[in-house]
């Protein structure tokens, strides 16, 4: 009970091999540039509602953080690299979102935690958006109503290995299809 | 002496008034007088605080006119409430009460979206939702997945905000938007600046707004418990007992003795965390970090405490309509009083650390309101208790046993920042003593009432599969039924009165449900506030008036 | 209770620094004696410690034989909040053919525990895993009933004994409207 299983961590290599579209790093540049990427994550806390909490107080335990190395937190897009979507997002944040996303430099990752920001959760009316990847391309989802501060240490590791591997954008999903039942 | 009172509304309102529970009273009027009833009430009576102002569409019922709008006045000195009903058609047209009451703007606007109720000296603007939206939400031929884009990106000049003050080039707008660290992701504020002075701000709010009205009306009274937690997200036990309450009350039902312990304790440790989160992010945004990490760390043990009872930490659905979800498991309460006693050695160090210190009184003895003002626009909390009204729900109409308990109110003079933040911190104290008293005598007995209608039988007998079984099937297929009614219930959340409003129709699903949140008047009060002062200054008021927006925009 | 005129009262700026200095002090002095807990909790953060009655990731039970427990009454269905299981009831048995939960909806209230009448669905004290966003984020019975921290495989064990195949008890009561 203290972290993924084997079955989960194989499950997972299956991923980025697979489903994931990755490159690999040719020659030693690209390989130092991918280090340097992952361990200084700078991350702009887009938060709304209780999520938002809960980041904080991640946030103020510095300890967890600077283990792995993303403890800057600087809410302005230009010096940022991810972004974490703490809340609901709604049909009048939605441009915004958007917009804070554009001025984001590239390379950008964006993880989205908690049930609301990942699918609409609880809200399924005419002012929620339901999920913020109908808006910005995820990268990384954390369920949870909200997540723990070890859901969330987790969440950071998963996008690592991702940088690391150099996993492509997926595109923004416009409409889910319906389930088969 | 109450008496004579009712006896004078009698003499006024003839056969229209009525007296539906004690402390709530009812008035019918009509839409021609409208207005001279109101002005009685208020300048004759002295019903001086309007609570809330909500609209019902009556179009699955038969009535023969389709709206109806409840008016809610609160009287200080008799702890009455009245509510004042008018029906109106669609094309009829209701006279406004901002000229009696300065804080009903916001209602008004509210009602003008969410219905598409007309008033007579002009049309409103959008409060909640976005202004590209079409059609009215809480009208019932309103599908609740209609969702509509907003196409435009967001405009930081609208012409709406042009049309009021301010001849270029003397002043200059400033947008604190939205994504801002001092508030905190769902609040706009315009504010015309004419060099380093405020001359005048405008809000835009909605920004989290869910649909939580629209929800409840296709929900069972249990399944809305979790989504009251997620309305004032730092206190949530306060929620889950302001609903269960507002139902009880509604089928006259009394709950066990000790459920109702049980859920002060909650509550007052609800109240406790709300007031470690607020003065911590006042801290943070004042420019003492520090403070807020003290705080959260503080709030941690509390939050500990909550896991070992239900299961989670900030989200709890502590409370089911009949009592509470579970029973104290062994060794709980001594490991609480140990919590309090650590929390109450803290709090002396943190009372020396912004009490009385010169950079944190020159920061905040800024902003003050006058208690006139105060009233005119609807505070309630200790918002209100700053400016030294002595009103506190707990001690004027005493629910549970807040009757058999000793604490105090403590009282600002001033009505500025720092005297916000010293009732808070003084009501931490008076929380952790109420704690003390409670657990030292708890009641033994059930948890919950044992009613086969109302409150699920226990789970060994359910699992034997006897009478227990179709018991709990029946009520989980088929619900709660409260008798047919209405009900206005107040309870004291951790920033003020947080009212429910709701409407039964005899089914499992309410007909209407609305929340009357505590700071919906107090932000609606903030330009006037911080009108003649510098920007610091207005960061300072914002935080020190703890705007939750999970409630202010349901 | 009208509060204290003292605390109205403003300090100078050397008394402020000398209070706020001797508090850090002190609290540093009692770090080091042990008053906030043991030391080595500060600096060995390996172990994370979980509450047995965390509500977490959802688990569905076993019988003795291995199969499902749960008989399709569909009750945790009509229950849940957030409407994210569905379930697609068995032709000849009373196990469902599939019991699939939207794992990114779902907010972990602990209604559906409370719903279920024979112990088919429990909440565990693990936490509910994160995830790429390419995955299915439809969590099926393989995962709910026989992941590897479930008896490594085998799955929970319910409390509840089912000896015999019955069918549900089918006639109700009906509740007046008046309560």
């Amino acid at each position: 009970m203290t972290g993924p299983q084997d079955f989960i961590q194989q499950e997972e290599d299956f991923l980025l091999e697979k489903l994931v579209m990755t490159t690999k790093a040719s020659g030693l540049i690209d390989w130092l540039k991918r280090w340097g990427q992952s361990n200084s994550l700078w991350t702009l806390p887009f938060g709304s509602s209780c999520c938002a909490l809960e980041f904080i107080l991640l946030g103020a335990s510095q300890k967890k953080l600077d283990d792995m190395g993303c403890d800057i937190v600087r809410h302005s897009p230009e010096r940022s690299d991810l972004m974490i979507i703490a809340g609901t997002i709604t049909e009048k944040q939605a441009p915004i979102l958007k917009s804070v996303y554009d001025k984001m430099l590239s390379p950008k990752w964006v993880l989205a935690m908690g049930s609301c920001a990942s699918s609409g959760g609880l809200y399924r009316t005419y002012s929620v958006v339901q999920g913020a990847s109908r808006e910005v391309p995820v990268d990384v989802y954390i369920p949870g109503c909200p997540p723990t501060s070890d859901a969330v240490i987790e969440g950071l590791k998963l996008i690592k290995e991702r940088i690391l591997k150099g996993a492509k954008k997926t595109p923004v999903i416009k409409k889910k299809p319906p389930l088969n039942l | 002496m109450a008496n004579e009172f009712f006896q004078k509304l009698k003499n006024y309102f003839g056969n229209q008034f009525s007296e539906l529970r004690p402390h709530e009273l009812v008035v019918k009027s009509s839409l021609e007088s409208l207005s001279d009833h109101l002005k009685f009430l208020k300048n004759d009576c002295q019903f001086v605080l309007l609570l809330d102002i909500c609209g019902v569409d009556n179009k699955e019922r038969d009535f023969s006119k389709r709206f109806e709008v409840n008016y809610h006045f609160l009287n200080l000195e008799k702890h009455l409430r009245i509510r004042v009903k008018v029906f109106l058609d669609e094309t009829e047209r209701l006279p406004s009460v901002v000229s009696l009451w300065k804080g009903a703007e916001w209602f008004e606007r509210e009602l003008w979206d969410m219905f598409g109720v007309s008033f007579e000296d002009g049309p409103r603007e959008r409060l909640l939702n976005h202004h590209e939206f079409q059609g009215h939400p809480l009208r019932k031929d309103f599908d609740i997945e209609n969702r509509q884009k907003l196409s435009t990106p967001v405009n930081l000049a609208p012409e709406s905000y042009k049309k009021l003050k301010g001849p270029p080039p003397e002043s200059y707008w400033l947008n604190i938007g939205p994504s801002h660290p001092i508030t905190k992701g769902s609040l706009r504020i315009m504010v015309e600046l004419e060099g380093e002075k405020i001359k005048d701000a405008l809000l835009e709010v909605g920004y989290l707004h869910r649909g939580f009205e629209k929800l409840c009306e296709g929900l069972k009274y249990n399944q809305i418990i979790p989504h009251t937690d997620r309305l004032n997200y730092c206190s949530a036990a306060l929620n889950n007992i302001g609903w269960c309450k507002a139902i009880e009350d509604l089928m006259d039902l009394e709950i066990p003795e000790r459920a109702k312990a049980l859920r002060m304790v909650f509550g007052e440790l609800s109240r406790v965390v709300d007031h470690f989160i607020s003065i911590g992010s006042m801290a943070e945004d004042l420019g003492a970090p520090t403070g807020l990490w003290f705080f959260l760390e503080q709030r941690e043990k509390i939050c500990r405490l909550f896991e070992k009872y239900c299961g989670a930490r900030v989200s709890l659905s502590l409370t089911r309509i009949g009592g509470m979800s579970q029973d104290l498991p062994i060794g709980w309460a001594n490991e609480c009083l140990n919590v309090v006693k650590s929390l109450k050695k803290s709090l002396e160090d943190v009372s020396k650390m912004f009490s009385q210190l010169p950079w944190w009184m020159d920061k905040t003895r800024v902003c003050a309101i006058t208690a006139k003002d105060a009233l005119a626009w609807g505070f309630t909390g200790p918002c209100l208790r700053a400016c030294g009204i002595n009103y506190d729900l707990r001690k004027v109409n005493p629910y549970y046993f807040y009757d058999d308990v000793e604490f105090e109110i403590p009282l600002g003079s001033n009505g500025d920042v720092y005297d916000r933040y010293l009732v808070r911190s003084e009501e931490i104290k008076q929380s952790l003593k109420i704690v003390t008293q409670v657990l030292d005598y708890l009641p033994p007995g059930p948890h919950i009432v044992e009613d086969e209608r109302i409150a699920l039988p226990e789970k060994s007998l359910v699992h034997k599969r006897g009478e227990a079984f179709n018991q709990h099937n029946d009520l989980i297929k088929y619900g709660v039924r409260p008798p047919v009614g209405e009900i206005y219930s107040a309870t004291e959340g951790a920033n003020g009165e947080l009212g429910f409003y709701v409407q039964s129709i005899g089914e499992e699903t309410p007909y209407r449900v609305k929340v009357r949140p505590p700071c919906f008047p107090i932000f609606q009060a903030y330009p006037e506030v911080v009108k003649g002062s510098s920007l610091s200054d207005a960061y300072a008021t914002l935080t020190s008036m703890n705007i939750i927006p999970g409630e202010l925009d349901r | 209770m009208i509060l204290k005129r003292e605390l109205y009262q403003r300090h100078g700026y050397i008394k402020g620094l000398f209070i706020i200095l001797f508090i850090h002090l002190r609290r540093i002095f009692h770090y080091f004696l042990g008053s906030y807990g043991p030391l080595h909790r500060f600096f060995n953060e390996k172990k994370v410690e979980v509450n047995e009655k965390y509500r977490g990731m959802l688990a569905l039970t076993v019988k003795e034989s291995g199969e499902l427990q749960c008989n399709s009454c569909n009750l945790c269905q009509t229950y849940c909040p957030a409407d994210c299981i569905h379930i697609v009831p068995g032709k000849k048995t009373e196990t469902p053919e599939a019991f699939e939960i939207e794992i990114l909806r779902c907010v972990f209230c602990g209604l559906c525990e409370e719903a279920c009448p024979i112990d088919a669905i429990r909440h565990t004290p693990e936490m509910p895993r994160t995830g790429h966003a390419e995955q299915d984020w439809l969590v099926g019975i393989k995962e709910l009933a026989y992941r590897k921290s479930l008896n490594g495989g085998k799955g929970l064990l319910s409390k509840v004994h089912l000896k015999t195949k019955r069918p549900l008890e089918k006639n109700f009561k009906n509740i007046s409207p008046e309560a």
